[in-house]
């Protein structure tokens, strides 16, 4: 029988004996680098190029996926509370205001000086200070299935996107003309482009992205202006008069329209070039080996010729990292962007544009599909990045979202009065920035 | 009083006893309702770490927010009610089915458990296919018999539908356990003596099984409707608050004021809101199963 004399000395020397053994555990093992990452091809393919890395420079990789979903939360709530999850994490652009102050400054690693600046203005500069490593631009793009359409006969303008559309559901050879994910946080595949290639913006100065400018101009919102209104009556109309668009879309995630996607149910989407691979992947798509790209049909207020947002995702270090860990990972993403073999490859397996850009002028001169994807993206008229840089984005995005898809669910009539209802309160959350 | 305060060798074996759990429930529970509460008083966002102290406008805020009580209060107390009332109607039906003796009786009793062991976000995950207007066995459904498929998702009030069902799936078996339990130690002298009397099967239930019942039954409410006022899991499987907000509970709106919109101040003042306002709830709940419990004697 156990005595309590005997349980408490039990307790006692275990309590002793687990505190004395950890840090002799942990001064053992070899250096690990814990990754947080969101399950997706563009991040895949980046760490089976670190692991050859890490292989090679005897560190552990240690994976934790995390769902975009809840991405900034977690992300967020490790940064805030300086916890040990993660040495390096998955910093999109649009995150750069927020979490700037938690991040490693990384302006030594040389392989940033190889990429385009207007990747890293605004999005990741803090304080004068690069706070990411780019490892892929990510950029939107019209994907079309070439055996319903011909190559140059894509459609330019909105009307001509709703005939195509129309006519291919009318032949019976296509469920749906076009899909595009549009709740929150996923309206950049259906509102945000519209918008933009009607002449619109977010917010106003058109195209501006600093916050000084922005703030001189009152915080001005954009989606009550004509350009906007219009873009989410295209929306309503192609879902509720025209019905290209799937009914159930106000609800989809990209993830919902790209399956519809790859069903081989809808004609075009529009997507991130990143997602290439994974269309044209026979294992997942029935749509593989018959697409191509396309720059954004045009709606009737715009007065250019093309448009396009040009972004990048980037590797980040938490500045609470231990110093060895910094320098290690630093050596790590400096790596990853040197190697030209890994630079290619994230292009050829997925879709993503490598952020080197000295690899990006070889492809150029080797890669007709690589000049496609270009010629329908970067080299549009207008190049503009696809978010705003102030720190109370997520909720001036969610808002926006919210009230576009209140707009497009609702009454044709209201769709004006509910977009200046949230324009009204878009402009407060930035104003409060 | 130096009496009151000796340790004696037992008091002493007994706070190393209770010292683990006390710990971990000040560190886990006290401290962060703590924490919670100073954040609630304050400007506090992950872009402003000077928390300037802000008295109650936090709560102003959330109070005087037309999404709160125009949405998401409506919305929890429909929930609760719908959900709890939708179990213990379903899991009454079936205690009061599975209370008679049948072939295979033991087997149905294991099968209506099943819906026990699913834990909820992979049920709503199931749910959300099934009512994924493209690919869900639903519309396939809807289709056979001729109608035009629903886009199920993109409506509020059949959004909220088709959570309270998976919520009420979900919470039957608890229900029907709690009862079959009661319904199985019910004296059967009553029962007997208004069989005698003439009673039919729906009087004997209604006059006779129901107020014998009653307590149980009020306890399950009781227990029922402050874990409904406080669901999280299943909404935001199934339809994170959307469409634009229309089925956001009081869990959802603290939850995305917190960590979709970082606003760590809000988040807290709602949730110290709703601690509140659940704290009225659960009293009235508990005086109204003390009556019951109380006349039951």
């Amino acid at each position: 029988m156990v005595t309590r004399r005997r349980f408490l000395g039990t307790v006692g020397v275990g309590t002793a004996a687990a505190g004395l053994g950890w840090p002799r555990r942990a001064r053992g093992q070899q250096m690990e680098l814990k990754i947080g990452y969101m399950p997706h091809p563009i991040h895949e393919n980046s760490i089976k190029w670190m692991k050859q890395w890490a292989s090679q420079n005897k560190v552990t990789l240690t994976l934790v996926p995390t769902s975009y979903e809840v991405y900034v939360e977690k992300m967020t709530a490790n940064l805030t509370s300086r916890g040990g999850q993660y040495d390096v994490i998955w910093h999109n652009d649009d995150w750069g205001q927020l979490w700037g102050r938690y991040l490693e400054p990384v302006d030594d690693v040389a392989a940033i000086k190889k990429m385009n600046r207007f990747l890293y203005e605004p999005p990741f500069v803090w304080e004068g200070k690069d706070t990411g490593v780019a490892f892929v631009e990510t950029i939107g793009t019209f994907f079309y299935r070439t055996d319903l359409i011909k190559e140059g006969e894509f459609p330019h303008t909105w009307p001509e996107l709703v005939q195509t559309g129309q006519r291919l559901q009318k032949e019976g050879k296509v469920k749906w003309g076009f899909t595009g994910g549009m709740k929150y946080p996923h309206g950049w595949f259906t509102f945000f482009w519209s918008i933009w290639a009607n002449g619109g913006d977010l917010m106003l100065p058109l195209h501006e992205r600093r916050n000084e400018e922005l703030a001189k101009a009152g915080w001005k919102v954009g989606i009550a202006e004509p350009a906007a209104v219009e873009a989410v009556e295209f929306w309503w109309d192609n879902i509720k008069t025209h019905k290209i668009a799937p009914p159930g879309q106000p609800g989809y995630s990209r993830d919902d329209a790209n399956a519809i996607f790859m069903a081989g149910d809808a004609a075009i989407t529009m997507a991130d070039t990143t997602l290439y691979g994974k269309f044209n992947d026979p294992k997942q798509s029935k749509v593989a080996g018959k697409l191509s790209v396309a720059s954004f049909p045009m709606g009737p207020r715009a007065t250019f010729k093309s448009i396009a947002w040009r972004d990048a995702w980037a590797w980040a270090i938490p500045n609470h990292v231990d110093a060895g860990k910094k320098k290690a990972a630093k050596e790590m993403l400096n790596w990853l962007n040197l190697n030209e073999e890994a630079q290619v490859d994230l292009w050829k397996a997925t879709g993503g544009f490598p952020p080197n850009e000295e690899v990006q002028k070889k492809l150029i001169q080797s890669d007709p599909t690589f000049r496609k994807f270009r010629a329908a993206t970067v080299e549009s008229e207008k190049i503009i990045h696809g978010a705003f840089y102030f720190a109370r984005w997520p909720e001036f995005f969610a808002t926006g979202i919210d009230h576009m898809v209140r707009a497009v669910t609702g009454s044709r009539d209201q769709i004006k009065a509910t977009l200046a209802e949230g324009a009204k309160k878009m402009s407060e959350i930035a104003a409060r920035a | 009083m130096t009496g009151l305060l000796r340790v004696g060798e037992r008091e002493r074996f007994m706070l190393a006893l209770i010292l683990p759990a006390f710990l971990v429930l000040g560190l886990f529970q006290i401290v962060p309702v703590l924490l919670g509460a100073n954040a609630s008083f304050r400007s506090w966002s992950l872009f402003n770490p000077q928390k300037t102290f802000v008295g109650f406008e936090n709560y102003r805020r959330i109070l005087t927010d037309p999404l709160f009580y125009g949405t998401v209060l409506p919305n929890t107390f429909l929930f609760m009610a719908a959900s709890v009332t939708g179990g213990l109607g379903a899991g009454l039906g079936l205690a009061v089915m599975l209370n008679r003796r049948f072939r295979g009786a033991r087997l149905v009793r294991t099968a209506i458990l099943l819906p026990l062991m699913v834990p909820p976000v992979v049920a709503a995950i199931m749910i959300t296919w099934m009512f994924n207007d493209q690919f869900g066995i639903v519309n396939v459904v809807v289709q056979a018999v001729g109608l035009e498929p629903v886009p199920w998702l993109i409506y509020r009030w059949t959004s909220l539908a088709i959570v309270v069902a998976t919520d009420v799936w979900l919470w039957t078996p608890w229900f029907t356990i709690l009862i079959l339990a009661a319904l199985q130690t019910l004296p059967p002298e009553p029962h007997e003596a208004a069989k005698i009397d003439g009673a039919g099967p729906w009087r004997l239930f209604r006059h006779i099984t129901l107020p014998l019942l009653q307590p149980v039954l009020m306890v399950c409410v009781v227990v029922r409707a402050i874990d409904a006022f406080r669901v999280f899991d299943i909404v935001w499987t199934i339809t994170k608050g959307g469409p634009a907000r229309s089925t956001e509970t009081f869990s959802i709106y603290a939850y995305k004021q917190a960590f979709v919109y970082l606003n760590f101040d809000l988040g807290a003042a709602a949730s110290l809101i709703g601690a509140a306002i659940i704290m009225i709830v659960g009293g009235v709940l508990y005086r109204g199963l003390s009556a019951v419990v109380e006349v039951s004697r």
